[in-house]
């Protein structure tokens, strides 16, 4: 008896954790993990969106879809760290990759097993699928789905989806990364256009512009899935170990991350840090390590006693970050490795903090200032009339902009914050020896008298309807050029409301070493412009063999209605050519040269305009003047 | 013999007796559990009960309410008390009044939004509450809509922040529903 109620006492304590596990053959799972900076309430909108396009296009409701969110930490500085690893082939921490595995393990109950990855949410799936095969699930039983993807590969030969219209892969590139290339092209909705990297956002751009490719490609992906031993009994994969380690990392993070998010300043807070990510992983990727031992000093975050994360120019500045994220992420970061990794941060966070020491305002702080219910329930209308005298058309319901986006916060621009980085780097990546790129182009022309003769186009049907080849831009006098005629996209040309793109170019001398420069303006109307690309090729871009390298996605460089000239120098650098582009800047002294896909043996001959004006009918334009050398 | 227990006793009591405290307060914490854990399973069960009604789509429609009362809390005014805040059943209403079949799905979405900020405390009610915009979300099927009722219920500074932080502070791994979306059987719905 007694022995009974000892079980039954143990059971009283126990039974909460007891979980009946079950991994079914029938059905499927689909996990959705978001990227860097995304925040709780939008991944969880990300995954609502995603499930009902789903069921909306497929009819299938029975799929389960769950969230395994990648928490950010440190108000974004530990993200920073960690894409820029994962950028680099590299982790510093499997925490997060834990967390998630922690967090679907209860709720995994069928063998089929899609990993759908947004954005860093990618490198995530790959490792989750990594793990997953590592521990019980069958490889015929898992899938990975990328989108928006900066990953090198999709693990299992996945599908994935990665818009040419995504300025936050554009970008990626524009520094040098080489991953997945883009395999479709989309068009950012207006909300989208606004944001601080249009074309990016899993619900805004991708689900939103293409959710039957979306929808397909899971689809497609689920029904390639086999539920080889499949269990009624049986968890489907051996959950992680949530030990002693894990659980300090844990209380760690939380204690950073309260503190942090604290004080950080409100939405733009996040959006400020996705620009100082862009610069962190220019910093990674332009090699600019030697001055990261003063920058580390001189930067950064630090927790005062959990109380404030301040810039740590501060003289109150210690811990250095990286005591703070050594003791967070664990003892395989080293500050070899810390310094390498983030090498510029310090000119990212001096020139765009992520975060600063205004209070953000707390939910409690809320309440005291707004009550949640009101105190009374105010008098009850039923009165047809009075609705008639207060009724409001749709157009006047209640609105306000949505400041959930990007749209409102000032940011630094991303090049333009980069550029002191570039200055620092360039004494440390410069070869001796190397020599300054000639003022050569395999192309000129100042558009002043422009026919079309000699250029020519490419693209997909969509970028030009039924009349491939036609080049729509035409020169023009009209007063709106920097000088004479110049390149506008000022007729309209359908597609249903939609184009007037560019995808031009023209052949001319190879030039093995060279530079250029071309004029670029654009005004908003209504969505503004995207894909503005300028390269130089060796051989026509549509070419299978094509070598291109430019200036990856300068869409929004500058100011509307203000000319900004653009730089494109290459030279060769042992066997390989090195490219640099600039704004508003022909100095190769400040130049952070980038090694390229060309060899030192191939001589670009071509040079390639591309953009599209989105919406011309409604005033979205796009100029392109004088394009010359140095 | 009895020596040797009242030694043995001398040196265990306070060791005893702090393994019985200890005992007792780990049934206190462990009943404490189970109580909220009832609350919690009731509250859920609340949030999952709150249906759309016919009397939600076709009942009277609440005057437009003054907006700096209704601004004054986070979950506004709702005179009628059917759990749609009376701003966002009038703009609502006015936008499909033609079409009741648009209406419902659309009332049921703003209905379920609003349980933010009337019944969320931990997080197996944001789960809740978020199973419910999705369910509503499966009805409406046109996430354009779904982020323009979105808009008029968070509609101030305050109620996004408060919707930020109420995720920051109860976000966790949930599934969704995949089926029987609509509260009201578009069917049963005259047009």
């Amino acid at each position: 008896m007694k022995i009974l109620g000892a079980i039954a006492l143990t059971s009283f304590f126990f039974l909460p954790n007891i979980v009946w596990a079950a991994c079914i053959a029938n059905g499927a799972t689909v996990v959705y993990v978001n990227g860097i900076f995304t925040t709780n309430q939008q991944a969880g909108s990300d995954l609502k969106n995603l499930n009902t396009q789903y069921v909306r296009i497929t009819g299938d409701g029975k799929t389960n879809f769950i969230n395994g969110y990648n928490p950010s930490h440190v108000a974004g500085l530990g993200d920073l760290i960690q894409s820029a690893a994962q950028m680099m082939g590299k982790s510093i921490s499997n925490f997060d990759r834990d967390t998630i595995l922690l967090q679907i393990h209860p709720q995994v109950t069928t063998r089929k097993l899609l990993l759908v990855g947004h954005s860093q949410g990618a490198f995530y799936s790959n490792a989750l699928y990594d793990y997953l095969l590592a521990h019980g699930e069958p490889k015929a039983a898992v899938g990975v789905y990328q989108v928006g993807s900066p990953a090198s590969s999709v693990a299992g030969g996945g599908k994935y989806l990665n818009s040419s219209g995504d300025a936050m892969l554009g970008t990626l590139r524009g520094l040098g990364f080489k991953f997945l290339p883009d395999n479709i092209d989309l068009v950012s909705a207006p909300d989208d256009a606004q944001k601080t990297y249009p074309g990016h956002s899993f619900s805004g751009a991708y689900l939103a512009e293409a959710p039957e490719r979306v929808v397909d490609d899971i689809q497609g992906t689920l029904k390639s899935l086999k539920a080889d031993a499949a269990s009624d009994t049986g968890e489907c994969f051996t959950a992680t170990d949530a030990g002693l380690d894990y659980q300090a990392a844990k209380a760690g993070f939380a204690v950073a991350d309260t503190a942090a998010n604290g004080i950080k300043t409100g939405a733009g807070a996040v959006q400020v840090a996705a620009v100082a990510a862009g610069n962190v992983l220019a910093s990674a990727v332009q090699g600019a390590y030697g001055i990261a031992g003063k920058l580390v000093t001189d930067i950064g975050i630090t927790v005062g006693g959990a109380a404030s994360i301040t810039h740590a120019a501060e003289p109150k500045s210690q811990p250095t970050n990286f005591d703070l994220l050594k003791k967070l992420y664990g003892s395989s970061l080293t500050k070899e490795e810390y310094k390498e990794l983030l090498g510029t941060l310090g000119s990212a966070v001096a020139t765009a903090p992520i975060v600063a020491s205004v209070p953000q305002t707390t939910l409690a702080q809320a309440d005291s200032a707004v009550p949640l219910l009101p105190s009374s329930g105010g008098a009850r209308h039923h009165n047809e009339g009075a609705i008639q005298d207060t009724e409001q058309s749709p157009a006047d319901a209640p609105t306000v902009p949505d400041t959930s986006g990007t749209g409102d916060t000032t940011i630094s621009d991303p090049v333009a914050t980069t550029t002191s980085a570039q200055e620092e780097a360039t004494s440390t990546s410069e070869a001796p020896g190397l020599h300054l790129a000639p003022a050569v182009s395999p192309v000129v022309d100042s558009f002043d008298s422009y026919d079309g003769s000699g250029w020519a186009t490419y693209g997909g049907s969509n970028n030009f309807g039924s009349s491939p080849g036609v080049i729509k831009y035409f020169a023009t006098t009209s007063g709106e050029c920097r000088s004479s005629g110049c390149l506008s996209g000022s007729e309209q040309i359908g597609n249903g409301g939609w184009g007037n793109p560019i995808r031009m170019y023209k052949t001319g001398a190879a030039v093995s070493e060279g530079s250029l420069v071309i004029w670029k303006k654009f005004h908003y109307g209504l969505q503004g412009v995207g894909n503005v690309w300028l390269m130089v090729c060796a051989g026509a871009p549509d070419a299978p063999d094509a070598k291109c390298e430019g200036t990856g996605d300068i869409s929004r460089d500058g100011g509307q209605d203000a000319w900004t000239r653009y730089f494109l120098a290459w030279r060769n650098n042992g066997s390989v050519k090195e490219f640099c582009h600039m704004r508003d800047d022909t100095d190769q002294s400040h130049c952070s040269w980038q090694p390229s896909s060309l060899t030192a043996e191939q001589a670009p001959d071509t040079v390639v305009i591309s953009g599209d004006a989105v919406r011309p009918d409604q005033g979205d334009r796009l100029w392109f003047d004088d394009l010359g050398t140095p | 013999m009895k020596k040797t227990l009242s030694k043995i006793w001398h040196w265990v009591r306070w060791p005893l007796a702090v393994l019985v405290v200890g005992f007792v307060v780990l049934v206190a914490w462990r009943l404490k559990l189970l109580y909220e854990q009832d609350d919690t399973n009731a509250a859920v069960a609340a949030i999952h009960a709150n249906k759309l009604t016919e009397e939600d789509v076709f009942g009277p429609l609440p005057v437009e309410p003054d907006k700096v009362a209704n601004d004054a809390t986070l979950a506004g005014i709702d005179t009628n008390n059917n759990g749609i805040r009376d701003d966002v059943e009038r703009a609502l209403y006015f936008k499909y009044k033609d079409s009741a079949k648009e209406a419902a799905p659309a009332f049921q979405y703003a209905k379920a939004l609003q349980m933010e900020f009337t019944s969320v405390y931990n997080s197996p009610t944001l789960v809740a509450v978020l199973q419910e915009e999705s369910r509503a979300s499966l009805c409406l099927l046109d996430t354009k809509k779904d982020e323009e009722i979105d808009k008029l219920v968070f509609d101030t500074d305050l109620r996004k922040q408060a919707r930020d932080d109420l995720y920051n502070k109860y976000m966790t791994s949930y599934s969704l529903p995949n089926q029987d979306g609509c509260d009201l059987d578009p069917a049963s719905l005259s047009n």
